[in-house]
């Protein structure tokens, strides 16, 4: 190929360069000008539907999207006569056949971006000078007529990371218990306390000489060092438990006292209790509300037990504060893509995570409307019979549908703009046994936030799950919120049919409507890309055991559960990713940025 | 959209996906366009594969492939309820039968792959020569006043159910012009071949008749031999399904936006309006003085959905059939 050394606009068509008139030969003896003349550079054709409506002048027009273009311009192949037949066969040879595509590049001038344009039928038509011309000229003109697809694309794809949003928690750990010379023990036995550590976790208890013995003790363990809240971590989350025998009453509160004590600011005061009595393997998980900061902690309890026991041993595992009060797992995240150039774009979504494999992924994509739209429907008031903490599950805790019990969650109607809505849940099997039966879910609707329900819906779909199975399980459509209104709430319950139920560890409401699209697919490899479809290429979910596109393959039909063609519309489009195995995987998205005729940048970044 | 156990994005995508939705029998016909030109695909491989649609994450219509036209690359599809017509109604010796449970499961044993779900009865009339297990469950549902048939989202289980007491959408007529087409008759004469003597009968119905009456017949033949009891119970089955004295014949072609719940709020799915639902119109100002109510309550009788429209398509029952008389008797021919 010749290097382009022609000033002025060039138009490259795959390996050929054109220029203007005046172009240098190329190597197969000839020159390729365009005709200043007759040029046409096609925009989009958009596709409308217009209703007429009866009750009001006018008409609604709505647009399903663009298509195709054409562009037209005039080539002049210029060389010696016996050249100018394998000038036409160098053009002619490079137009795209049967489903294939090539890229016509504009270039206005060096340094401006180039719009891009991708070809999908191309015609040339003889311009006929005259029996005696033919033989005469060293010229012959050409009329080029190339279909191309609506926009125009930047010369390179951007990739952009799909950063989430607000949802992960920002954890971190007060003690880490390598030394127990921080704490202090009483429990109302006179003798001396024993307080050590082992293996991170922090073990005191008192030690007995006498023979008396009782079944409740109230006891305190007090840490000298004072500890540093934030706004941005508020919650302070502690995991103990109380050894020595049966416990009737597992349960904490909790002490602050101002630093430094004696100080005429010193008093105590009871930090506001969150959640607890929640148990994650025997051990109680409390959950305390002090942004202010605790100068000398104290965590104690009355702790009742089934028989007489001669010392209650208390031991610390776990003292973090935290953003948030729910032990999230990082498994579901909200995040949004800002995409650059004003049309949509197909592009790949990639989601990896550094080792293992991602399990279950579920992709929703929807634009962002700048409304605060989350699917989760677990993250606030959920009120359930039986919830244990759970780092695996996408929520942080798994509520559990046995023995006659269900999970209900409270929203507020305005945080879902009106529509339908598919519902669904994340379930593990039960413990020991396999489940076979339905799942249901009903929604309640009212007019204000704790008002009677004016709109009620149920959805319920057959699910078999064997013992500690894990699926996704779409429920249903429903409409949400089921009553129009700016301060009404909707209520969710999710509840099964049978015995040996599963347990619920997410709940989702995917929004239903233009550009909105959902897809759930499994892999055991830690990287996957869902493309979107596009004119040339059909959908494809890739996956592969290395970050590199290049080296990866296509996934199974079989384990795609819901295939969906993704959209990604600029400004900014949000993607909610959950992956069952990965917490906190990443997630970036490439494309081509598309433009209606000529590209504000060129998507190299720079 | 699942084509055997392919999904369409793995062939190159399927263009112009529509399917049916009813109120008699739940899934009716479904279409779609696949690129005509697809040398990948072999046509012949096409023949027979289930299809499914899958819109917004949900199963909403499933059977098989019925017509390929490689020339213009439209595939028409049969839903499964459909394929009933497919298995006679016979039982396990061979003989026909108007019992639904024995019909259904020797239809099954033949591979009509449904479950009963407790749907059970027998039809009136004699056996003489065996119509379809699907036809039968329709003559079952005409019979009780109810409707039958294979909803999607409820798996592979058939329902037998009356109609909705209550509009599940509300739709203002002031966008949508309803085509009249008149009053309906209040007043049958069928004629029935009598169990016992053989002969022709008559049985009016209701009786007592109204009055003014305006009465049309009905041939009752094509159930087989009735007792009088039996024909009566007949005319009032199917009169029960028919709900509005005054019908529309045209097909509306409405907007999502225009459609809400109860409470206001609009679909952003064309697939959550089904055929078997009822429908509100309220009615304008025209309409209330010629039908002389203020609102029109219908059950949607084919609800048409076409992938990625922003419309729905909606039928009310008995569009097809214009009189009550002609629905019996289609009922009775298959």
């Amino acid at each position: 190929m010749v290097q382009p050394t022609d000033v002025g606009p060039s138009m490259e068509f795959d390996d050929l360069v054109f220029h203007g008139p005046g172009a240098s030969m190329q190597e197969f003896g000839c020159a390729l000008e365009v005709s200043d003349d007759g040029i046409e550079f096609g925009s989009s054709e958009a596709v409308t539907s217009v209703m007429r409506r009866m009750w009001a002048d006018g008409s609604s027009v709505s647009q399903d999207g663009a298509d195709n273009a054409e562009t037209v311009f005039f080539l002049r192949i210029r060389g010696p006569l016996h050249e100018l037949g394998g000038g036409e066969a160098a053009v002619r040879s490079r137009f795209p056949g049967q489903h294939e595509t090539r890229r016509l590049v504009f270039r206005p001038a060096p340094g401006v971006p180039a719009a891009v344009r991708i070809v999908l039928r191309a015609e040339m038509k003889l311009q006929w000078d005259g029996f005696v011309e033919a033989g005469l000229m060293d010229r012959r003109v050409y009329k080029i007529t190339m279909v191309h697809a609506p926009f125009v694309q930047s010369e390179f794809e951007a990739t952009v990371a799909a950063l989430p949003v607000g949802e992960v928690p920002t954890v971190e750990s007060v003690d880490e218990f390598s030394s127990g010379s921080d704490w202090s023990f009483s429990s109302g036995r006179p003798s001396t306390p024993l307080v050590t550590v082992a293996g991170g976790v922090l073990k005191a208890q008192a030690t007995h000489t006498g023979s008396n013995i009782r079944s409740q003790y109230s006891w305190n363990l007090t840490r000298s060092t004072s500890i540093t809240m934030s706004a941005a971590t508020p919650y302070l989350i502690v995991e103990h438990r109380v050894l020595g025998g049966t416990v009737t009453n597992p349960g904490l509160r909790l002490f602050g006292m101002d630093w430094p004590a004696g100080t005429p600011m010193d008093r105590a005061r009871m930090l506001r209790w969150v959640s607890g009595g929640l148990t994650v393997d025997g051990w109680t998980r409390t959950v305390f509300y002090t942004p202010k900061g605790v100068g000398r902690l104290t965590l104690g309890a009355t702790t009742a037990f089934s028989t007489e026991v001669a010392v209650p041993k208390v031991e610390v595992r776990l003292l973090q504060r935290s953003s948030s009060p729910a032990p999230h797992s990082g498994r579901a995240l909200l995040r949004t893509i800002d995409i650059d150039g004003t049309e949509r774009t197909p592009g790949a979504l990639h989601i990896g995570t550094r080792t293992g494999s991602l399990g279950t992924v579920m992709v929703h994509t929807s634009p962002d409307a700048g409304d605060g739209y989350s699917p989760d429907l677990l993250g606030g008031d959920v009120a359930a019979t039986s919830p244990t903490a759970g780092a695996d599950s996408p929520s942080g805790w798994w509520y559990d549908l046995n023995p006659a019990g269900n999970v209900t969650t409270r929203l507020d109607g305005a945080r879902f703009t009106p529509g339908t809505y598919t519902l669904v849940a994340w379930v593990q099997g039960h413990a020991t046994e396999s489940y076979s039966g339905t799942l249901v879910a009903s929604v309640a609707s009212s007019g204000r936030m704790g008002g009677p329900t004016l709109s009620s819906e149920s959805v319920s779909a057959p699910l078999t799950v064997p013992a500690l199975g894990l699926r996704a399980i779409v429920l249903g459509r429903v409409t949400l919120p089921g009553v129009r209104s700016k301060v009404g709430g909707v209520s969710i319950t999710v509840s099964a049919s049978g015995t040996n139920r599963p347990k619920v560890g997410g709940l989702w409401a995917f929004r239903v409507g233009y550009d909105c699209a959902l897809s759930i697919q499994a892999t055991d490899q830690p990287h996957m890309w869902l493309s979107a479809a596009n004119l040339t290429t059909p959908r494809e979910v890739l996956v592969s055991d290395v970050g590199d596109r290049a080296q990866a393959w296509a996934l199974g039909a079989a384990s795609i559960q819901m295939p969906a063609s993704h959209v990604f519309r600029p400004p900014r489009t949000s993607a909610y990713v959950f992956a069952s195995n990965a917490p906190n995987a990443a997630a970036d998205f490439t494309s081509p940025l598309l433009w209606q005729n000529f590209p504000a940048r060129d998507g190299s970044g720079s | 959209m699942k084509i055997g156990d392919l999904w369409d994005h793995d062939l190159g995508g399927a263009d112009n996906t529509v399917f049916e939705t009813l109120a008699d029998g739940g899934m009716g016909d479904a279409s779609f366009t696949l690129a005509a030109d697809s040398d990948a695909l072999a046509w012949g491989w096409l023949k027979g594969k289930t299809i499914e649609f899958w819109p917004d994450g949900v199963l909403s219509w499933y059977g098989r492939v019925h017509e390929p036209d490689r020339e213009t690359g439209l595939v028409r599809c049969i839903s499964r309820w459909q394929m009933g017509d497919g298995f006679p109604a016979l039982d396990e010796t061979g003989a026909s039968t108007r019992d639904v449970t024995t019909a259904i499961t020797q239809a099954q044993s033949l591979g009509w792959a449904v479950s009963r779900n407790g749907v059970s009865g027998t039809v009136l009339g004699d056996p003489g020569d065996p119509v379809s297990a699907k036809a039968l469950l329709e003559m079952l549902a005409t019979q009780e006043g109810k409707r039958v048939g294979l909803a999607a989202e409820a798996g592979s289980n058939l329902f037998l159910r009356s109609d909705p007491t209550e509009p599940t959408w509300f739709i203002a007529t002031d966008d949508v012009r309803l085509s009249e087409i008149g009053e309906a008759p209040n007043a049958f004469a069928g004629r029935y071949r009598d169990a016992t003597t053989g002969l022709l009968e008559t049985r009016y119905w209701p009786s007592p008749l109204p009055s003014p009456v305006e009465m049309d017949p009905v041939d009752l033949t094509k159930f087989g031999r009735l007792t009088f009891a039996e024909a009566g119970a007949l005319i009032a089955g199917a009169a029960e399904l028919s709900l509005a004295d005054v019908r529309w014949s045209n097909a509306l072609e409405v907007p999502l936006t225009h459609i809400t719940n109860a409470n206001g709020v609009s679909p952003t799915s064309a697939a959550a309006v089904k055929g078997g639902q009822m429908v509100r119109f309220s009615l304008d100002v025209a309409g209330q003085q010629s039908l002389g109510v203020p609102y029109l309550d219908t059950i949607l009788g084919k609800v048409t959905v076409a992938d990625g429209s922003p419309t729905v398509t909606l039928e009310p029952v008995g569009a097809v059939a214009k009189t009550f008389a002609e629905s019996l008797e289609a009922v009775a021919a298959r």
